[in-house]
């Protein structure tokens, strides 16, 4: 028998984290964090975790307002998990239409398109979140514009590049002959067989978000305080490193095993749904 | 069934402008089709045939309203192509269809067979869904596929089977003309038969007629009862098959049908084998086209002037040569 | 002028190893070719031809294809034995390739005389014969490329596939190999340049006197180039002979629907003969002949047991046909 280049576990592992560390905890931060996330323990303060000095009232410890870290963290993936979709949606839809219409009409279209998508990529999205939070102040609305703004170039560049081999395909042609309007042949024939190319980027593209969101939130241009965003949580503890590790690592894992996981599972998708690593 | 013939292409032409190169050098002007003029009687088949460059493809496209002539015109059932618009071009969709070479990228892998066979009726007429069912159902009867092939998709099938979906997507709307581009060359040789028989048989029931491009010339011989010669563009010889593969009048097509090798191994078979490679489409040789490689040039006048399109006998057999020309045959055109 | 045999394969097996378990793409397959003969091999696609063709030159898909059993002697000596630092010296030495698309065949960003001079140098044994550039300019004449001296330094998209497929041939033949295994050189040409090329082939094979082995689908080139051909189904040979043996008499039921199958160019027939159904798919576990699903003669015998070579036919011992009608009848 051939080897495989994964075992087969490694996906469903992925899967498993992914659900473990973001989406449980998005959406039942309510039934299962220990404590009100915004709450502070003043007496508590500062508490390492379980096994490392702490108690099993705090597990992970506590931080400079004594406020429970796992509480927060749970809490926490809320923002990034509503964040990553309603953003990757969106940044989908938009790159996607996009896309179509150029790689469809080519031409003058296309042309227009393609150059925008070269500016998004040109312009350092850090510095157009600056710009934008120092004229309407941090908001939620803010960071999910900053995501469209950074991905849908790259669905619009992908889905392009295929349309434009899609639209000379013969099963076009068979449907133009068959008087198929253009909306018709988007519609029905491309978009249908661009679809797993979509998803497997859309899922590649939540380590990105996931990434984008923390560091906006660190830099204090994303959700504002005090929301328990995950790139707060590690800006919290930036000055107590040494002596507090504890307040940055632990949102810092969280993210990190997000990231990991999901970036593993996209790669999966893409050579499960790729049709030309599949054969044979 | 009238007298009107199902295509007539007069003169028509089809010219792309290729760019040369990253910094221009002003564009090409390439000839794909090249003042091509024939027409096909109802219920026949017509064979376009040449190698690669000779527009046989860009002909059949222009066929189908895929693309658009530069000059000249084509009239099918008495319409003319150009500027059909509305319920006219609703009625040519229906009435002239098309099987691709590949049936691999032919079928849409998204597509359940049911909605790509149904597809010409459901864009084109109203009908309720059991209408919709029955004639889906019958299509696919004709083709030979068993009903319950709707339910698949179209990686389920064999190459032969997929080419068969093609046919029976073709047919649902009872066209008058098909269009076929290569319809066998994807398939093994044993699923080849059995496809060229289905064309007859679906000829037979549905009495349209074809216009088939093919480079087999075994595959002509057996579907169609008129043969188009092209090369380089141009129409060099075009009549009744039987005639044409007994008695080539054009050198190129008396070497093309010599390099069909025919299945004899007693060595009589004697091919004509050409000098030199196919001139590039975007340099055509002056004068005839052909006179580089012919093994029949008469002297200057080939290298010099385009040979006229002379009709030969009496079948409305045509052919393009200085030889035919010389041999004091009246102009056709 | 055929000589002695020079590449012996003897019951050749390989396997292709995919998830759904190993596929005999090649199945107990031998046979021989001799100096200055010309092999045919036909079958459709997925008969094991091409599969036979990279098992001798040892050059399966990688992982997944591997020898599993019998011998391919190249003037005796095992190729199924050697290391593959040896087979890199073997192929293209003493073993010559074209396949079917000249189009990737050669390297876009190296000019084509600097490719036959890189195949000359690899195989330069005798190292005599003036200067790498004069030869490769002389190789070039020698598959009739027009203009060799200024051609010699064109690139590859310069050139039409023809031409292309000639300096294919030339790179193929420039270590003067004992045997050639061409795979459908010519499907990817037009006719009258295919006609062209195998007229080219028979000259080189004239000339140089090596075995060619020529796999294709097309029965009317076997017919005009072949000197013996092997009919291949379902990963085994079904009848092999002389080609005109084959011809004359088809002994196996499916060669005979393959000649009956083609339609003629000379004359004009109402129908084609058609071998109804699809050739199997090698991954279901095969009982009898593979054929006999598609066979108008098959009974019970053919359903269960699978035949083996009977030889003897038209009176000659190369003739032989795998079939139960040819065991009973004989």
């Amino acid at each position: 028998m051939r080897k495989r280049p994964f075992f087969d576990g490694l996906p469903v592992i992925s899967l498993t984290i992914l659900v473990v560390v973001l989406v449980i905890p998005a959406l039942f931060a309510d039934l299962i964090a220990p404590h009100d996330p915004y709450k502070a323990y003043l007496r508590n303060r500062l508490e390492p975790p379980l096994f490392f000095g702490g108690t099993t009232e705090f597990i992970l410890g506590t931080d400079r307002l004594g406020r429970d870290i796992l509480s927060r963290i749970l809490h926490g993936a809320k923002y990034a998990l509503s964040i990553s979709i309603v953003g990757i949606l969106l940044g989908a839809a938009v790159g996607t239409a996009l896309g179509l219409i150029a790689g469809y009409l080519r031409g003058m279209a296309d042309a227009v398109i393609m150059r925008v998508v070269d500016i998004t990529f040109a312009l350092p999205s850090i510095l157009l979140a600056l710009a934008l939070a120092t004229l309407s102040g941090p908001s939620f609305q803010l960071v999910i514009f900053v995501v469209i703004f950074v991905i849908w170039g790259y669905f619009a560049r992908q889905v392009r590049a295929e349309t434009l081999v899609l639209r000379e395909a013969d099963f076009v042609a068979r449907a133009r002959v068959a008087g198929a309007s253009d909306l018709r042949i988007l519609r029905k024939y491309i978009l249908p067989n661009i679809v797993n190319t979509i998803v497997v980027l859309a899922t590649l593209q939540v380590g990105v978000v996931v990434i984008l969101e923390a560091t906006l939130s660190f830099l204090g241009i994303g959700i504002p305080r005090p929301t328990p965003a995950w790139g707060l949580l590690v800006a919290d503890g930036r000055q107590l490193i040494v002596s507090s590790w504890w307040i940055s690592f632990f949102p810092g894992l969280a993210i990190l095993l997000t990231v990991l996981s999901v970036n593993l599972l996209g790669d999966w998708l893409r050579d499960r749904l790729d049709p030309k690593l599949r054969q044979v | 069934m009238s007298d009107e013939p199902v295509v007539e292409v007069e003169n028509l032409s089809r010219h792309f402008a290729v760019s040369r190169g990253l910094f221009g050098g002003g564009a090409a002007m390439l000839r794909a089709v090249d003042g091509v003029s024939f027409s096909l009687a109802r219920g026949e088949t017509m064979a376009l045939v040449g190698e690669s460059g000779c527009g046989k493809t860009t002909l059949a496209r222009m066929l189908l309203k895929l693309l658009e002539p530069t000059s000249g015109r084509i009239r099918i059932n008495g319409h003319d192509l150009e500027g059909l618009s509305g319920e006219a071009l609703r009625r040519f969709r229906t009435d002239v269809q098309a099987v691709f070479q590949d049936p691999w990228a032919s079928l849409s892998p998204r597509m359940r067979v049911f909605d790509i066979v149904a597809e010409t009726l459901v864009i084109n007429e109203r009908l309720t869904r059991t209408e919709l069912e029955r004639r889906v159902h019958e299509a696919l009867t004709a083709v030979g596929l068993p009903l319950d092939a709707a339910r698949n998709y179209p990686h389920e099938f064999s190459g032969g089977q997929r080419q068969r979906i093609a046919i029976a997507s073709a047919i649902i709307a009872r066209p008058s003309l098909m269009i076929l581009d290569e319809p066998v060359s994807a398939l093994d040789v044993s699923i080849r038969s059995q496809i060229m028989n289905l064309f007859k048989d679906i000829q037979d029931e549905f009495h349209c007629s074809y216009v088939i491009v093919a480079h087999d010339l075994g595959t002509t011989r057996f579907m169609a009862d008129r043969l188009a010669v092209m090369y380089l563009g141009r129409l060099v010889e075009f009549g009744p098959t039987d005639d044409v593969f007994e008695r080539p009048v054009h050198p190129y097509t008396q070497a093309l049908l010599s390099a069909s090798l025919p299945l004899d191994v007693d060595g009589t078979h004697k091919p004509i084998i050409l000098k030199g490679e196919l001139p590039s489409p975007l340099a055509p040789p002056s004068g005839c086209p052909f006179h580089p490689r012919c093994q029949s040039v008469i002297g200057e006048i080939c290298s010099t002037q385009e040979p006229r399109t002379t009709a030969v006998g009496n079948a409305g057999a045509t052919v393009a040569c200085h030889l035919a020309e010389a041999a004091g045959a009246p102009s056709a055109l | 002028m055929i000589g002695e045999p020079v590449l012996e394969v003897r019951n050749l097996k390989t396997h292709l190893m995919v998830k759904a378990g190993p596929l005999p793409v090649v199945d107990d397959v031998s046979f021989s070719v001799s100096a200055g003969e010309t092999l045919g091999i036909v079958g459709e696609s997925g008969c094991g031809k091409s599969m036979t063709a990279l098992s001798i030159m040892r050059v399966l898909p990688r992982p997944i294809g591997r020898i599993v059993g019998g011998e391919i002697l190249l003037r005796g000596e095992d190729l199924v034995s050697k290391s593959e630092a040896e087979m890199t010296a073997i192929r293209g030495s003493r073993l010559g390739m074209i396949l079917q698309d000249p189009h990737t065949s050669l390297n876009p960003l190296h000019t084509v005389g600097n490719q036959v001079i890189e195949a000359l140098r690899i195989n330069d044994r005798r190292g005599a014969g003036g200067s790498l550039p004069a030869r490769a300019v002389a190789m070039l004449k020698k598959v009739n490329v027009a203009d060799a001296e200024r051609r010699v330094h064109a690139y590859p998209h310069q050139m039409s596939g023809g031409m292309k497929q000639r300096v294919v041939g030339a790179i193929a033949i420039s270590g003067a190999p004992d045997v050639i295994i061409a795979d459908e050189p010519t499907t990817a040409l037009d006719v009258t340049i295919q006609l062209q090329y195998l007229q080219l082939l028979q000259e080189i094979q004239a000339e140089t006197g090596m075995a060619m082995i020529f796999i294709t689908h097309d029965l009317g080139i076997v017919a005009n180039l072949c000197h013996r051909l092997i009919v291949m189904y379902a990963g085994r040979i079904v009848e092999e002979g002389t080609v005109r043996d084959v011809f004359k008499a088809p002994s196996h039921p499916y060669t005979e629907a393959l000649l009956n199958s083609v339609p003629a160019v000379n004359r004009k027939v109402d129908r084609l003969y058609a071998i109804d159904g699809q050739p199997p798919k090698l991954t279901q576990t095969r009982v009898g002949c593979s054929f006999a699903p598609r066979c108008p003669y098959a009974d019970d015998t053919c359903r269960s047991l699978a035949p083996s070579p009977s030889p003897g036919l038209s009176g000659s011992g190369d003739h032989r046909a795998s079939c139960w009608k040819q065991e009973r009848g004989a």
